[in-house]
């Protein structure tokens, strides 16, 4: 079995028709959709590529895979000739023949041991349910052709014609010539680009020599900057060398590039063999099919996203009827999504199936023992469905009995980080759930923020990477604490884990001196710890009479010396921060493995040359997250203790807490009144009050406003006599009634509502201590009450006493 | 008679050998980016044409103290490998023939045992071989990240 023919040439034809077959698929798939309307050019383009199959297996003699794509081609041709409607039937016999010649591409050399005879027993019915002698004769006349393909000249016209030199068929063997000329034929239909196969090996290599090419024009650049300016022919010479280079770097990354949408057909198939063993209907969605990858990103992601759409299938999409009964269209959608963001690519795998329950995920992550049941109670239910994504959560024996979302998603996790990518998780219980994965574009360019920690560089890849912040050296003591044994950052709110870099990669932690920029070394426990670091400084200090230690701490703090730069960093639902000493620019590198010596450093995940030739380490975040033995779930549920606590202090608050001004009236009494009550306070001289009678007035705004004086209402010591300036307190009402005629205003406070009872009286709520000293609450109501009551007497006494 | 090349050199006060085919470069140390948590055998990275290098300390294989890098100091590259040795000085290309060429004596202790691939006989002295593909396989045991 094709024993004439030399090792090269079987492996071009099987790899030529592999891809043939990979291009059949997504056709066939497609003409069962659309039955009688499918477009010819459909037809033609799936027949052309089985009938190079045949042409080729017969030419190189492999007679197997000749038979069954000849009964293959069989059917296509009454497809094409409207003899038979493309019907599930049509298209599983066809299927089961391309997954057939697939097994046997697949080990060329033993092909003839391959059994085929059931795949073509269900081609044969249908072309039995047509022409059966026809058929028959046809496959009998098989063996004896030695020659190619003379027995279906019509078809090979079709075929031939639209080849370039349109030789006639009797002069053409049709495998010798197919290489130059088939090629053209069947890319008639889309765009018209020429090929060239090329081994992935070679492209590794040109990749690689591409990335010493950037270190060496890098560092070129660096060393030739100073020279530019004696010989100015050189700038314009450095500037096209270093474009030419990242120009050439960019192209060998396309070519290694390929549209997901090689890898998304593929589950076009999946989704229609699983559903029908399921008996359930679902869609598949594709979109952004021209979003491209790395090859080998694109291979690697290939069992993940199996597993993800399997497992949407399986247990999120319900049966028909059940979705009926939701409510819900029979038919269940899933929806595969490329796009591009930032220099990365964002997959996301949709269902409308039944959601992920929480409750379901944390029982069993407490049965494996991954989690205690009391952090359960504390969790968010999305917290609760992260707890999928554990290590350990599933395992893999259990894949198949295992009822209920989520399984194998941790290894799921595991393959998608290996690719420097993460993944996310949303779901709703009833509604769907979301798998949203986010990757680099290449494994071997990555671009990457350099850090510099202990007077060493490292580069953080930028996919890793959520925000900078910089802490002022003044807010530090304010911004960071510890929770549980760890120190945080409160950002926006929530509480963020971080640790310096020195730490987790035990470097001798330097410090800028906070007045000279000085660099010593810090032996601070915590960032938070001050005192420590105030002897250091004074004791290395030339200066042993500084000033004293608070003058010191608060210059420190407020010099940008201390500025406190943490890098948030992202380990797929986690979010942590490293505090590094140093921020550089960020610098597309190009990665280093390391070598087996260093294979079990885990804060690491390559090196790389950086501009000057030094090696930077590159870190490995979810390496450094597992070190750290980051407690998030600690430090989560603390974050949301205290969302808690805020909310239910700030409604206390508002029911328990009330706004006091406190003053004296005489210098013995202390009063309060609720600011809410009070409209204004004015300062008043003597010569703005005028007296009539034994009543006093202001001139309030070109009012003459009555004014209170509380020891004629209320039992309390009078103002005193010789204070010339006093105030007045306009309490809140529709006009100004009255002024409250006060001595002293001490302050504002905040003061609790419940009030003792003793010295309650009309115009006194009553009593608590403020300020350790007995103040009385006024009631401005009841007072402004008992004055007008108090003057309209007068007044009437006056009016009868007239 | 066949004949076979050694470089030599020196870690504190022992000369040992490697079989010069087995030697890519001798090099000068320069800029080594140390590697937190490695094991404490290697002593870092450096930038070879483009290509990252592990820097073994020999010395700290060998049980001695790490190896303090001065002028003399040399970092010698092996063959089709990213892996060099820092060594204290490099001496003299020896050369012997076979039957000057032994299996290494039963009474070596067992640090350098592990490396030794053979001993050869010098006027008046023995020079112990180094196997670099032993250097390679060193065992992580040595202690490291953990």
């Amino acid at each position: 079995v094709g024993t004439y023919y030399d090792e090269n040439t079987i492996k071009e034809f099987v790899a030529e028709n592999r891809d043939h077959l990979e291009e059949i698929e997504p056709d066939l798939l497609m003409m069962e959709k659309k039955g009688s309307d499918t477009p010819p050019e459909i037809i033609n383009r799936v027949f052309r590529a089985i009938h190079s199959i045949k042409g080729s297996s017969a030419f190189l003699d492999f007679p197997a895979i000749r038979q069954l794509s000849h009964v293959m081609e069989n059917v296509l041709v009454m497809i094409r000739e409207g003899r038979h409607i493309p019907d599930a039937v049509g298209i599983d016999a066809l299927l089961a023949g391309v997954d057939k010649l697939r097994i046997m591409f697949a080990d060329i050399l033993n092909c003839q041991q391959v059994t085929f005879q059931e795949e073509l027993d269900k081609l044969n019915a249908i072309l039995g349910s047509n022409t059966a002698a026809e058929t028959a004769k046809a496959l009998n006349n098989i063996p004896e052709k030695k020659n190619l393909d003379p027995d279906h000249e019509e078809h090979s016209k079709v075929f031939y014609e639209k080849s370039l030199d349109k030789r006639p068929i009797e002069t053409m063997p049709v495998a010798q010539e197919r290489l130059s000329t088939t090629h053209p034929a069947e890319e008639e239909n889309r765009p018209a680009y020429e090929t060239i196969r090329v081994n992935v090996d070679l492209i590794d290599k040109l990749m690689n020599l591409a990335g010493e090419l950037v270190l060496g024009r890098n560092q070129l650049r660096q060393e030739l900057e100073e020279a530019v300016y004696g010989n100015p022919k050189l700038g314009t010479l450095i500037q096209s060398v270093d474009m030419v280079t990242s120009e050439v770097q960019e192209k060998i990354m396309q070519m290694r590039m390929q549209p997901v949408v090689n890898l998304f057909n593929r589950f076009t198939r999946v989704v229609r063999d699983l559903s029908h063993q399921l008996s359930k209907e679902v869609e598949l969605f594709i979109e952004g099919q021209d979003v491209e990858l790395d090859k080998s990103i694109l291979e690697r992601l290939s069992d993940p996203m199996t597993h993800l759409i399997r497992n949407s299938l399986d247990h999120g999409i319900e049966r028909p009827e059940e979705r009926v009964k939701k409510g819900k269209d029979a038919t269940g959608k899933i929806c595969l999504k490329a796009s591009h963001e930032g220099g990365q690519v964002n997959i996301v795998v949709t269902d409308d199936g039944r959601g992920i329950d929480p409750d379901i995920i944390s029982e069993k992550a407490v049965s494996r023992g991954i989690i205690s049941r009391e952090n359960i109670t504390k969790m968010s239910p999305a917290e609760k469905r992260n707890l999928a994504l554990m290590p350990g959560f599933s395992t893999t024996e259990e894949v198949s009995e295992i009822s209920g979302r989520g399984v194998g998603m941790d290894v799921v996790k595991t393959n998608i980080e290996k690719l420097g990518g993460y993944l996310e998780i949303e779901s709703e219980k009833g509604t769907g759930t979301t798998v949203k994965i986010r990757l680099p574009l290449t494994l071997a360019i990555i671009p990457s923020l350099i850090v510099g920690a202990g007077g060493q560089r490292f580069a953080i890849p930028q996919i890793n990477i959520k925000e900078l912040v910089c802490v002022r050296a003044k807010d530090v003591p304010v911004q960071i604490e510890a929770v549980a044994g760890a120190e945080v950052l409160r950002l926006r709110d929530n509480l963020l884990p971080i640790a310096r870099l020195t730490d987790i990669l035990n470097l001798t932690r330097f410090l800028a001196h906070y007045r000279t920029g000085e660099i010593i070394i810090d032996r601070r426990q915590r960032l938070v710890d001050r005192r420590n670091l105030y002897k250091t400084v004074a004791d290395e200090s030339d200066n042993p009479e500084q000033p004293p230690e608070r003058r010191n701490s608060q210059e420190r703090r407020q010099s940008w010396h201390s500025d406190l730069y943490v890098v948030v960093l992202r380990v797929g639902e986690n979010i942590f921060g490293v505090c590094v000493d140093e921020l550089f620019d960020t610098e597309e590198i190009v990665v280093k493995p390391l070598s087996d010596h260093l294979k079990d450093v885990k804060v690491f995940a390559g090196a790389t040359i950086m501009g000057d030739g030094r090696v930077a380490m590159i870190l490995d975040v979810s390496g450094i997250a597992e070190h750290l033995n980051l407690r998030f779930l600690e430090i989560n549920s603390e974050a949301m203790r205290r969302h808690h606590m805020k909310a239910s202090q700030e409604s206390d608050e508002d029911s328990r807490r009330l706004s006091v001004l406190l003053f004296n009236n005489s210098s013995q009494e202390q009063f309060a009144i609720s600011l809410k009550d009070i409209s204004r306070i004015e300062k008043v001289e003597p010569e703005m009050m005028h007296r009539v009678g034994n009543k006093a007035f202001l001139n309030y705004r070109g009012e003459s406003l009555p004014l209170i004086r509380l020891e004629d209402h209320l039992d309390v010591g009078p103002l005193p006599k010789d204070k010339t300036a006093l105030y007045v307190i306009v309490p809140k009402a529709g006009t100004p009634r009255a002024g409250i005629l006060v001595s002293d205003i001490l302050d504002t406070m905040e003061s609790a509502t419940a009030l003792k009872e003793q010295h309650k009286q009309p115009g006194i709520m009553g009593s608590s201590f403020l300020e350790d000293r007995l103040t009385l609450f006024l009631n401005t109501e009841e007072l402004l009450e008992l004055f007008e009551a108090s003057r309209g007497t007068n007044s009437t006494e006056k009016e009868e006493a007239a | 008679m066949t004949t076979k090349q050694f470089v030599t050199f020196r870690i504190e006060d022992r000369l040992v050998g490697m079989d010069i085919m087995k030697v890519r470069e001798v090099n000068r140390v320069i800029d080594i980016t140390p590697v937190p948590h490695a094991p404490d055998y290697v002593r870092g990275l450096v930038n070879l044409r483009g290509q990252t290098v592990s820097v073994l300390d020999l010395g700290v294989l060998l049980g001695f103290d790490q190896r303090e890098v001065m002028e003399q100091s040399r970092n010698i590259i092996l063959k089709n490998d990213d892996i060099g040795l820092l060594v204290d000085e490099i001496g003299d290309v020896e050369e012997a023939t076979n039957d000057e060429i032994e299996p290494p004596p039963a009474n070596l202790n067992g640090i350098e045992l592990e490396f030794i691939e053979c001993v050869v006989k010098l006027k008046g002295k023995l020079l112990t071989i180094l196997s670099p593909e032993k250097i390679r396989k060193t065992p992580e045991k040595q202690g490291g990240f953990a």
